[in-house]
């Protein structure tokens, strides 16, 4: 019984450890590609998501990209896509992110704009 | 002796799992790097000897360009970034690694000390056609800035085939140029003069179109026993400035509207099926200063941030998951890669 229990045991480590890599969620990093540097905003703000460039004038003021591609590392819905972005997002002083989306609809690239006065 | 509890036992595999489940790349993926300098060349990698294999057609591409289309714009030292497979696929994705196997990029988003000059990523599966259909990419936006998509994906299409003979000694070098490559469909000419870059990438037809592009410069050349060159090479100038495809063909080519162009373009490939071209249907020779540079590379050590801020600059590029294996500058905004 007692070789039963310890059994158990490791098998709920190596349960563990295989589910690990599923627990990792898509990543996505940000680069500067301006010069201009913006004040960041309130941590937890909120942007808007635009599907297209708008009408408004703007500036491009940096871009979000998974760090890898091939491995399912693109987010698929819009709530766990700006969950994961935000805090970049605000650091940066961004106003909206423009989406570009992959042949999955997934979020394969956002620009980080800032609106003009 | 107790055996440890089953809440300690849990707590330690959280951690380990909480720790390997978020590492999306070795320990330290930026230290240990090197540039590999040739003549032409100046190659960033964290292999040993592998790269070797991709620098040398790059070498032989670059000598007989540099001697034939894209005399006088010189471009070296051309940066290189040399990704292993895995690496590429995970940076650029599977289609690219299977089909292109490498991109050209004019210039990566944001700023850095590699790649602003522009710069060419490609893995080990790269051999002489994809080295020089990348390089024709490099040449054509210093020469020509200014020139659409389709002049660049045709001309980088037609040098695919390119040979450099006698580089080792064995008569005097050459540069051959003049064979179609393999016998894809084409599209319309209207497409072919009308797509963006965001199309060209979502169409799922990039041979199809690169393709197109090659037949028409090879029918320009050589078709109609060669009477098209001379205007040709006026239509080449004026695209270089800017100009609108369809307009600048009215204009120069009056009774070849585009649908007989089209038509006989495709008459011209036919007839070019049945008449064998010889081994070098059009030389050049290949002058001193632009051999390619066979000896060993000198290779020196990269700084890690150096090579930490080219990562992010070429993971910021649009459309990695895509199909186009050329990022001109205009992509840079976002503008221009939403374009319909």
């Amino acid at each position: 019984m007692k070789r039963l229990c310890a059994r158990s045991r490791w098998l709920r480590l190596a349960l563990l450890l295989a589910l690990a890599p599923a627990a990792c969620g898509p990543m996505y990093i940000y680069g500067h590609t301006t010069h201009q540097v913006l004040a960041p905003r309130a941590a937890g703000c909120v942007f808007g998501v635009l599907e297209a460039p708008p009408p408004r004038d703007f500036d491009e003021i940096g871009i979000l990209a998974p760090e890898d591609i091939a491995f399912g590392s693109t987010a698929g819905g819009s709530t766990s896509f700006v969950d994961q972005v935000r805090d970049q997002v605000c650091q940066a002083g961004g106003d909206a992110v423009i989406v570009e989306r992959d042949w999955q609809m997934n979020y394969e690239r956002a620009t980080v704009i800032r609106f003009k006065p | 002796m107790r055996a440890p509890r089953v809440s300690f036992l849990v707590v330690v595999a959280m951690v380990v799992a909480s720790g390997t489940g978020c590492v999306h790349a070795p320990w330290n993926p930026y230290g240990g790097w090197r540039v590999a300098r040739t003549k032409h060349f100046a190659m960033y990698t964290d292999t040993r000897y592998i790269y070797g294999r991709t620098l040398e057609p790059l070498e032989i591409a670059y000598a007989a360009l540099a001697s034939s289309l894209f005399k006088n714009t010189p471009i070296a030292p051309v940066e290189v970034l040399f990704l292993e497979h895995d690496k590429f696929v995970g940076m650029l994705g599977h289609y690219r690694a299977g089909s292109s196997h490498g991109v050209a990029v004019v210039k990566l988003p944001g700023e850095g000390n590699i790649g602003d000059k522009g710069l060419i990523i490609v893995h080990e599966g790269a051999r002489i056609g994809t080295a020089a259909h990348m390089l024709a990419h490099m040449f054509l936006s210093r020469m020509a800035p200014l020139a659409p998509l389709w002049v660049h994906e045709a001309y980088a299409t037609y040098v695919e085939t390119i040979q450099l003979r006698g580089s080792r000694g064995s008569g005097p070098a050459v540069a051959c140029l003049g064979h179609l490559g393999a016998g894809e469909p084409t599209i319309p000419l209207d497409d072919l003069f009308t797509w963006s870059w965001g199309h060209f990438d979502q169409s799922k037809a990039t041979e199809w179109y690169q393709t197109t592009g090659s037949l028409l410069i090879d029918y320009f050349l050589r078709g109609e026993d060669g009477s098209l060159r001379e205007r040709f090479a006026l239509l080449m100038a004026r695209l270089a400035k800017g100009q609108d495809t369809k307009s600048v063909l009215a204009e120069l080519f009056p009774d070849l509207p585009v649908p007989v162009i089209e038509r006989r373009m495709k008459e011209h490939r036919k007839d070019s099926e049945m008449r064998p071209r010889g081994l070098c249907p059009l030389e050049f020779p290949v002058a001193a200063d632009d051999m390619a540079d066979m000896g060993d590379a000198k290779e020196s050590p990269v700084p890690k941030p150096d090579i930490e801020t080219l990562f992010l600059r070429a993971r910021l590029l649009p459309r990695r998951a895509g199909y186009v294996d050329f990022f001109p500058r205009r992509v840079l905004s976002v503008e221009a890669v939403l374009a319909k």
